[in-house]
């Protein structure tokens, strides 16, 4: 794996394997004054401005250690090397899994989907990763190793560094091991997909659900070509003209699902679906496989936080605002329970990235919302922030990044704020 | 014991001229009523001030800051670790004013309501929209949403639903130098540090809240609740255990020793079987069919384990009697002593038998009474220890015997607290989790939000690193039971017990 960035490669590369090495690793790097940026499985790392400087990568994939699975506590606890899907795998032996989904689980790693604050559709039920984390090991810019929280799954000790550095993008500290609350399996899963004409519709049907009786596991409302490609994808024949695909993914006894699936339907119905199918597994499969794909694939893709409604009209006015100053193929992903949007531009030039960039932040920056651009080519990143303004809370940001890293030795520059 | 200071005469007018005279305490007879919360601490404030706006509260940390003087911020004063306990003389800013539901906006499921709002007010205003708040401490009816952001408060539907952290979306806060900021927003995610996951559970020490965003969630289709007697602790906690191993999150998982059936049994009159050494409440919801799956599977489980009754209700009149001895346990263990100290400690669910066999043992070689009312789904236990507080001695063993429970709640590899918080009650219990570097990185982030003292503090002032709630959540603030002639030798953690 290639440890540049933004046009730096590091002059040292450390994989340290034990807690001993890491602090030791850090803390020499940190005296000798050099920069570091932390890596896990590299799905992430791109997300954030560019660095200031960059010395050293500290790989953590070797970091992995004894997995700590307590079935009857449902909790969870493992060293930030170890990847999401390994540890799903174990977990899903004892019929349990983490809460949050992770994108490429195959690749991402505990360390760096807690840093980064990854998610999944799985958002839209459960929510992010904030929510599940109930204890850190966190080992700070001077290789000092500290800890919050606990292995229980309630618990208030002291203050929640394990919160603060969820989503700092180890600008605080490198996350070394994490505690995670579980939940059991689902007996049963059943997606199914809708299709509409316009988005009045889509909304209604997706706004019922996630407002409705029983929460989906996952409500994804596709937009542009991804919505068709989607409904091709689960097996059926993709209509023609604009279309807003429903991807719903329930979960449950037999009998509730059977429940939801009639619910889900007769939802569609009423709100005058195109077409709508109950999927097989493996077309479940290749229909929640699309969407990953195209975020893999994409050339730009932003990531917007808001009120569930704001998601969806913003998803429609950046796709006539963008396509109406530049060919490109723009499709949006709103995960309807979370509120958030997920902007894929498929094919652009570097070149037009920049204008392009800006008139979808320019849509977001509408609404009371927040948003990260995630991929993007490195001329953006010389043009402005990536994450939205935090607002009048940046000078306290600023003392406590002070606080934990004032020599700026951790992934300097790349934060919010240019933290 | 704090002594009394009282206010000086400028403090109070400068206090008075923001929000006018009858806003501001100071008489030292008015003042005893500040000085309690719900826990067996106590310490006298030198003014107490009831703003009704957030720019008040602003308005009022500037002037506290210009008198050297520490502020503690108080909703109903229901903690129960001596959070809302105003230490160092501090001038106490009570938020009971400031109750409004701000916005409500049923769609998108968030609520924006001031501090002083009670708990359980937010889901009878939302009731009408088929939407509820979820934290539901057992003090509900009576604590704030303000206090609960401090605490991170949970209650026992936060089995499946989560604590309060999990339903707060933002907060605007009043800072140290008295500007006004907003930490997250009606978003569920922002850029830059989640300061408000840092800040919810911070004790009161960062800020005081002056609006909260929260997320709403839909009432459920169908609830079912089930109450279970049981011969044995043991058949219970297997009870418990075997719930869990099925694969379930019931929305509820609460259990009762006999000690606290005897209590509510004159109270309520449950007619619990005599025998009966445990009884567990099983509460599962959602949509019909979901429920009836869990319930089929719950009831097997407890007939397996030798259930000695089995009651069932699922309409509110039911539902609300039976659930009436566990929200009243507390209330009601009045009838065996005349004071409780309530202890919260968390063990991992597995180790709950052995740890409440330990907590039986501390009992008997303390010569104290304990009552057990907990929630097992989630491994947090409530030993009330039943004293009497006009007996010097009695008092000491109770305060023994909560440490020694917390000591054995954290060997089993738990915590020290799961929703009461640190507060004065286990600040010199926190080496038992963390070590030096631990606490010191903590402390770092009150450096960050407090910062230098403001430029014009008067010099001389006392430290003003611990503006905000002085003497809480680090070791060596207060001395837990001082006002009762405890001092900081009665009780020394016989060690540290690494997390790792």
């Amino acid at each position: 794996m290639s440890h540049s960035l933004d046009g730096f490669t590091p002059s040292t590369i450390e994989y340290p394997e034990t807690l001993e090495q890491l602090s030791s690793a850090l803390g020499s790097e940190h005296k000798a004054g050099k920069s570091v940026i932390p890596h896990g499985g590299g799905t992430r790392i791109g997300i954030g401005n560019i660095p200031t400087a960059y010395d050293t990568a500290i790989d953590l994939s070797k970091f992995t250690g004894e997995i700590e699975h307590e079935p009857g506590d449902m909790t969870v606890v493992a060293n930030a090397g170890v990847k999401i899907a390994t540890l799903n795998d174990l977990l899903a032996k004892e019929g349990q899994r983490l809460p949050f989904e992770i994108r490429n689980p195959s690749q991402a790693t505990v360390g760096g989907s807690v840093a980064s604050n990854a998610s999944g559709h799985r958002q839209s039920s459960t929510g992010g990763i904030r929510d599940w984390v109930i204890g850190m090991q966190i080992v700070l810019a001077d290789g000092t190793v500290t800890k919050s929280g606990g292995r229980v799954v309630k618990n208030v000790q002291g203050y929640e560094m394990h919160r603060l550095n969820t989503g700092a993008f180890g600008t605080l500290g490198i996350v070394s091991q994490a505690a995670f609350k579980l939940l059991p399996l689902p007996p049963e899963q059943q997606t199914i997909i809708m299709w509409f004409g316009n988005r009045e519709s889509a909304q209604d049907v997706g706004m019922s659900l996630v407002n409705g009786l029983f929460m989906p596991e996952a409500t994804s409302l596709i937009a542009g070509s991804l919505a068709n490609k989607t409904v091709t994808a689960s097996g059926e024949s993709a209509p023609t003209g604009d279309t807003w695909a429903l991807l719903v993914r329930l979960g449950g006894g037999v009998r509730s699902i059977e429940r939801q699936v009639n619910e889900v339907v007769g939802a569609g119905g009423a709100n005058s679906a195109t077409g709508y199918a109950v999927l097989s597994e493996s077309a479940a499969s290749a229909a929640w496989s699309a969407l990953d794909d195209a975020e893999t694939n994409a050339k730009l893709s932003v990531r917007m936080t808001s009120l569930p409604v704001a998601t969806m009209s913003t998803a429609e006015s950046i796709r006539s605002a963008v396509s109406s100053s530049a060919q490109s193929d723009v499709s949006t992903i709103c995960d309807l329970g979370f509120g958030a949007l997920t902007v894929l531009v498929a094919d652009t030039e570097d070149s037009d990235q920049v204008d392009i960039t800006n008139s979808i932040t320019s849509e977001i920056e509408k609404h009371p919302a927040s948003y990260v651009i995630e991929k993007c080519g490195l001329s953006v990143k010389q043009s402005r922030d990536v994450f939205s303004d935090v607002g009048s809370s940046i000078d306290l940001m600023k003392r406590i990044k002070n606080q934990y890293d004032p020599t700026n030795t951790l992934n300097p520059g790349r934060f919010a704020g240019k933290i | 014991m704090s002594s009394k200071t009282l206010a000086s005469s400028s403090l109070i007018s400068d206090l008075t001229n923001v929000v006018g005279d009858q806003y501001v305490v100071w008489k030292p007879e008015d003042l005893l009523v500040y000085e309690y919360d719900g826990s067996i601490d106590k310490a006298p404030p030198q003014a107490v001030v009831l703003p009704s706006s957030a720019e008040e509260v602003s308005q009022i940390v500037k002037i506290a800051n210009r008198h050297g003087a520490y502020i503690v911020a108080r909703g109903a004063g229901t903690s129960l670790s001596g959070g809302a306990v105003p230490l160092r003389n501090s001038v106490v800013i009570a938020l009971t004013r400031l109750t409004n539901l701000i916005e409500v906006d049923a769609v998108n499921r968030v609520a924006i309501v001031e501090p002083g709002m009670i708990n359980l007010h937010l889901s009878q205003k939302v009731s009408h929209l088929g939407l509820f708040y979820a934290p539901d401490p057992a003090s509900q009816k009576t604590c704030t949403i303000g206090g609960n952001i401090g605490e991170n408060a949970g209650g026992p539907h936060c089995l499946a639903l989560g604590v309060t952290t999990n339903h707060v979306l933002g907060l605007e806060v009043v800072l140290a130098d008295g500007s006004l900021t907003w930490f997250g927003g009606t978003q569920r995610e922002s850029s830059g540090y989640d300061l408000r996951g840092a800040f919810v559970g911070s004790e009161g020490t960062l800020g005081i809240v002056t609006k909260i965003a929260v997320r709403l969630l839909p009432k459920p289709e169908t609830i079912h609740s089930m109450l279970a007697a049981f011969t044995t602790m043991d058949a219970a906690s297997d009870t418990v255990s075997e719930i869990i191993a099925a694969g379930m999150v019931p929305s509820a998982l609460e259990m009762m020793d006999r000690n606290t059936i005897d209590a509510v049994e004159p109270f309520y009159h449950p007619g619990y079987p005599a025998e009966a050494q445990a009884v567990l409440i099983v509460e599962v919801d959602g949509l019909k069919e979901s429920v009836e799956e869990q319930t089929e599977t719950v009831l097997d489980i407890c007939n397996r384990n030798g259930a000695m009754e089995i009651r069932e209700a699922d309409d509110e009149e039911t539902r609300d009697k039976l659930w009436q001895t566990r929200k009243g346990a507390i209330g009601a263990y009045g009838t065996i002593a005349p004071t409780y100290y309530l202890v919260d400690g968390v063990v991992p669910r597995t180790k709950l038998r052995e740890v409440l066999q330990q907590v039986d043992q501390i009992a008997v070689e303390l010569d104290v009474t304990v009552a057990n009312v907990f929630h097992a789904g989630d491994g947090n236990i409530h030993p009330a220890i039943l004293f009497n507080e006009r007996n010097p001695e009695e008092v000491k063993q109770a305060i023994l015997a909560g440490a020694k429970i917390l000591e054995a709640c954290v060997a089993a590899g738990g915590a020290l607290s799961g929703e009461h918080g640190i507060g004065i009650e286990k600040q010199a219990y926190m080496p038992l989790v963390f070590n030096e570097d631990d606490l010191e990185a903590m402390s770092r982030l009150r450096t960050a939000f407090i910062g230098e003292s403001p430029e014009d503090a008067p010099i001389g002032v006392p430290s003003l690193g611990e503006r905000f709630n002085p003497g809480k959540v680090f070791p060596g603030g207060a001395v837990h039971g001082e006002a009762y002639g405890i001092t900081a030798e009665s009780f020394r953690p016989t060690g540290t017990q690494d997390w790792q």
